[in-house]
């Protein structure tokens, strides 16, 4: 489908200095006057400037220009700016080409004569190329307003709420029976020492009455199929065996079940019924079946909770159900989950009773757990001496290499609420205190005023072995006092591990169905570590709070407005541009051998098994090109990455001769 | 660069032991070293000098000949630094360089003399060994050596490996490889 004769326009950008402070721009520009095709060749002191679009567009009216080579930065920075401007003067904008002089040949090239020699080439490069550009056509997609959240911990709490009160529909989709995620289990927060309950229950309680909000609790993402602004969605909503719709949460079925498990909430301190609600102010507060500890349903008998119930909810005829739902973009919220400190059998968790984990030690302070919230030994005693272990679990290749970035300040935390209801001694064994936060060093300090032992040593280990007459009944922690340059042996009455964070279980899974990949640790990859820490490699999904690397709760929240944000902008424009340089398959070639999906990171391609052959969203479709490269018949093609068009460059490049002039001629015969 | 940079470079090199400069120095091996508080210096510390080049000082150290290579630290290491390695190629080192030689550099001798010799550890022939070198410490152990005798836990004549020809060639390979390394 090319169009008459190439009709070429160079135009050469000094940046300011910085490309003429080293490239001989004046050579360039004469020099590119002499190729193919060139009509005419220019340099200008800033061609991204309105001055110098306006350059562009007055020489493609004026002279009849139908292809543009703009030497300058990388396409990265300004493509779209030299393609729009094209647009405006009448030409097809894939009639544009970028060679890039300023960050591969000026910034890094050091004697000018090569970096002139340099750009020249680079010129000729994208001057062949572009004489083989096709024209290509964007198309438009609508855009679903509606957005799926996964995960109802606070930071998905906050991104459904933001999105919700923009008066956009959210569906919200938890695992769990109640959302609240893990900051529901804290008793205080650091380092202001305020209650989590009194900050996340009334977000807990806005999730739920919230009108835009469609809360799916108990339920997991079992499908994610479709692109950005149209994404097919189905859940799993598992059996509650309560009709939620009936079930007033008055709790008398709870009371009344004589089945007893250890409460996955408590993290096994305590115990719960097989009919519960993880905790009193869950939402929403609808009781739920735990069928593999039911009696009904292991031994076919009992129905208590049925025959207490005024309000008839109990169903034990509930079964799974897939729910369908369409939406525009998803944010990812999937949370973290504790380190399981069982393999560092130095510790003795799981072998000492008084060894706890630390969110087993926030369950212990909170109020709604296992002791009320008082600190006492499984013996109901108040401890004398308390020790913390720092990095559980975390900076430690054995385990998790990274560092955790929450325990410093919750182990410190924990230090103050100890001192502060029993006043026994504290000793924090830590390898360096990390507090990089508002208010946070103020709290080591303060700490630190109110006596905390501070021993600058990790832990070796944790035994009940006695060597003297006062580690009688007590656990004794030894570690190297490294400042001190002595190993000590510390009997204390409890011992705190705290372990770090995890990124919580299916991540995997859900990072599979959504098409976005995870880092070696299994924290999710997010688009640009640091100008784009909420989007994602696939367009529409957004990630939230700790499933993609820990972080506190302020973070976590910032983190849950910032995606919504990023979901509304992108529901905002109603309608989606997408990009023509795309991947093609010719049926007539295709063999449906599916290497090409095997290859696609993204997910663009699916196989038709009716016809044999692999198709390609184009919705999805990146333009990658490892489809093209892989396929062994050459099926396909990549719209702007043709071979036309990349041999065209290459010998442009590597061969100075006029050559190009004859190749077009016997291409286009 | 000093003497001691260039000791320590060229050991980080013969011995890749460059992992040392890994250590965020935590404290778990010394936490968890049976010997520590025989020690003059924990292996944490003794890996702090290194690093910073006190090499003379870390040599003379008695840390590596201590170590009884019981590997609780490399467990533990949260860096998977190697330490009862190092401590070999300390001792190694060490009595290259010929610093001033504790006792236990000559109970390794007296060890390693008659294996070299026969291709296997004989009592007498250590005992014999040490007694040479530190005739005052092996005179104390006479009465340990009479009960031993006495139980039969005891072999007083010197037993060659059946073919010591092979080991001795086999000794020699290693001697070979440890020159060129």
């Amino acid at each position: 489908m090319r169009e008459s004769k190439p009709k070429i326009g160079v135009y050469v950008c000094h940046c300011g200095t910085n490309i003429s402070g080293k490239v001989d721009v004046e050579a360039v520009s004469s020099y590119a006057s002499t190729l193919p095709h060139v009509e005419v060749a220019r340099n200008f002191k800033f061609m991204c400037s309105n001055p110098g679009q306006q350059l562009v567009i007055d020489d493609i009216k004026e002279k009849g220009l139908n292809r543009v080579v703009v030497a300058s930065c990388s396409p990265r920075m300004h493509e779209k700016t030299f393609r729009k401007a094209c647009q405006t003067a009448g030409i097809n904008p894939y009639y544009f080409q970028m060679a890039c002089i300023r960050e591969h040949v000026s910034w890094v090239t050091e004697d000018p004569e090569q970096a002139t020699q340099k750009a020249k080439d680079l010129v000729r490069g994208a001057v062949a190329r572009v004489a083989h550009h096709q024209q290509l056509a964007s198309r438009v997609v609508d855009i679903n307003p509606n957005v799926l959240v996964i995960g109802g911990g606070i930071a998905g709490m906050q991104a459904a709420l933001d999105i919700a009160d923009g008066g956009k529909k959210v569906f919200l989709v938890e695992k769990e029976p109640t959302i609240g995620g893990n900051m529901s289990k804290f008793d205080k927060t650091f380092p202001t020492l305020d209650c989590a309950a009194c900050i996340s229950t009334p977000k807990l309680v806005a999730v739920g009455q919230h009108e835009n909000i469609e809360l799916m609790t108990y339920s997991e993402v079992a499908d994610v199929s479709g692109f950005v602004g149209n994404f097919k969605v189905k859940i799993r909503k598992k059996p509650r065996y309560v009709d939620a719709d009936k079930c007033t949460g008055c709790g008398l079925c709870t009371e009344k079940c004589p089945s007893k498990v250890l409460s996955e909430f408590d993290h096994g301190l305590a115990y719960r019924k097989a009919i519960y609600s993880p905790f009193p102010q869950a939402v929403p507060n609808t009781r739920v079946i735990d069928a593999e500890h039911c009696i009904y349903f292991q031994k076919n008998r009992c129905r208590a909770c049925e025959k207490f119930c005024e309000a008839e909810a109990i169903d034990f005829d509930q079964k799974e159900e897939i729910v369908e739902i369409n939406v525009g973009s998803v944010i990812v919220a999937t949370g973290f989950e504790t380190f399981d400190p069982t393999p560092l059998t130095q510790y003795g968790f799981g072998r000492y009773p008084e060894v706890y984990t630390s969110i087993q030690f926030e369950r212990i302070n909170n109020a709604t757990g296992p002791t009320s919230g008082e600190i006492v030994t499984k013996d109901g005693k108040k401890p004398e001496a308390v020790a913390i272990i720092h990095c559980v679990g975390s900076r430690d290749q054995n385990h998790q290499k990274y560092c955790s970035r929450v325990c410093c300040m919750y182990s410190m935390k924990f230090a103050h609420l100890v001192r502060e209801k029993t006043g026994a001694e504290v000793y924090e064994f830590y390898i360096d205190i990390r507090s990089p936060g508002k208010g946070y060093e103020e709290f080591y300090n303060r700490l630190q005023e109110e006596g905390t032992h501070f021993i600058r040593g990790k832990v070796s280990q944790v035994t009940d072995i006695v060597d003297s007459p006062e580690d009688e009944g007590k656990l004794v922690v030894v570690a190297e006092d490294t400042l001190a340059h002595k190993v000590r042996r510390i009997p204390v009455d409890m011992v705190v591990l705290s372990v770090g964070l995890k990124p919580a279980s299916g991540i995997e899974d859900i990072a599979r169905m959504v098409g976005i990949s995870v880092d070696s640790d299994g924290w999710i990859n997010e688009l640009h570590p640091k100008l784009g820490p909420l989007a994602t490699p696939s367009d529409g999904i957004f990630v939230a709070g700790c499933c993609q690397g820990p972080k506190d709760i302020p973070d976590s929240v910032a983190q849950g407005q910032g995606a919504a944000g990023e979901a509304l902008s992108l529901i905002s424009r109603g309608k989606l541009e997408i990009e023509a340089a795309v991947s093609t398959i010719d049926p007539e070639r295709c063999m449906g051998c599916r290497q090409c999906e095997e290859v696609c990171f993204y997910g663009a391609i699916s196989y038709n098994p009716v016809l044999n052959v692999c198709e390609v969203n184009e919705a999805i479709c990146k333009g990658c090109g490892n489809c093209a490269a892989t396929c062994p018949n050459k099926a396909i093609e990549l719209r702007h990455f043709n071979n036309d068009e990349i041999l065209a460059e290459m010998e442009g490049l590597m061969f100075a001769p006029v050559d190009t002039e004859r190749n077009f001629n016997e291409k286009a015969a | 660069m000093t003497n001691e940079l260039a000791l320590r470079d060229n050991f980080f090199k013969k011995y890749h032991a460059e992992e040392i400069q890994n250590c965020i120095q935590c404290g778990t091996c010394s936490g968890s070293c049976p010997l520590a508080p025989y020690m003059d210096y924990g292996p944490r510390q003794l890996f702090a000098l290194i690093r910073e080049g006190d090499m003379t000082e870390a040599l003379n150290a008695n840390t590596m000949w201590f170590c009884v290579s019981c590997y609780n630290c490399v467990v533990k290491c949260p860096r998977g630094i190697s330490i009862t390695d190092h401590m070999y190629s300390l001792k190694k080192l060490a009595a290259e360089k010929g610093v001033k030689a504790p006792k236990m550099l000559h109970l390794y001798r007296s060890f390693n003399t008659p294996i070299e010799k026969h291709g296997r550890l004989t009592d007498v022939a250590v005992m014999a060994g040490y007694g040479l070198r530190h005739p005052g410490a092996a005179f104390g152990n006479i009465p340990l050596g009479m009960k031993l005798a006495a139980k039969k836990r005891m072999e007083f004549k010197a037993r060659t490996v059946d073919n010591i020809a092979g080991f001795k060639k086999v000794m020699e390979k290693a001697n070979e490889l440890e020159r060129l390394s």
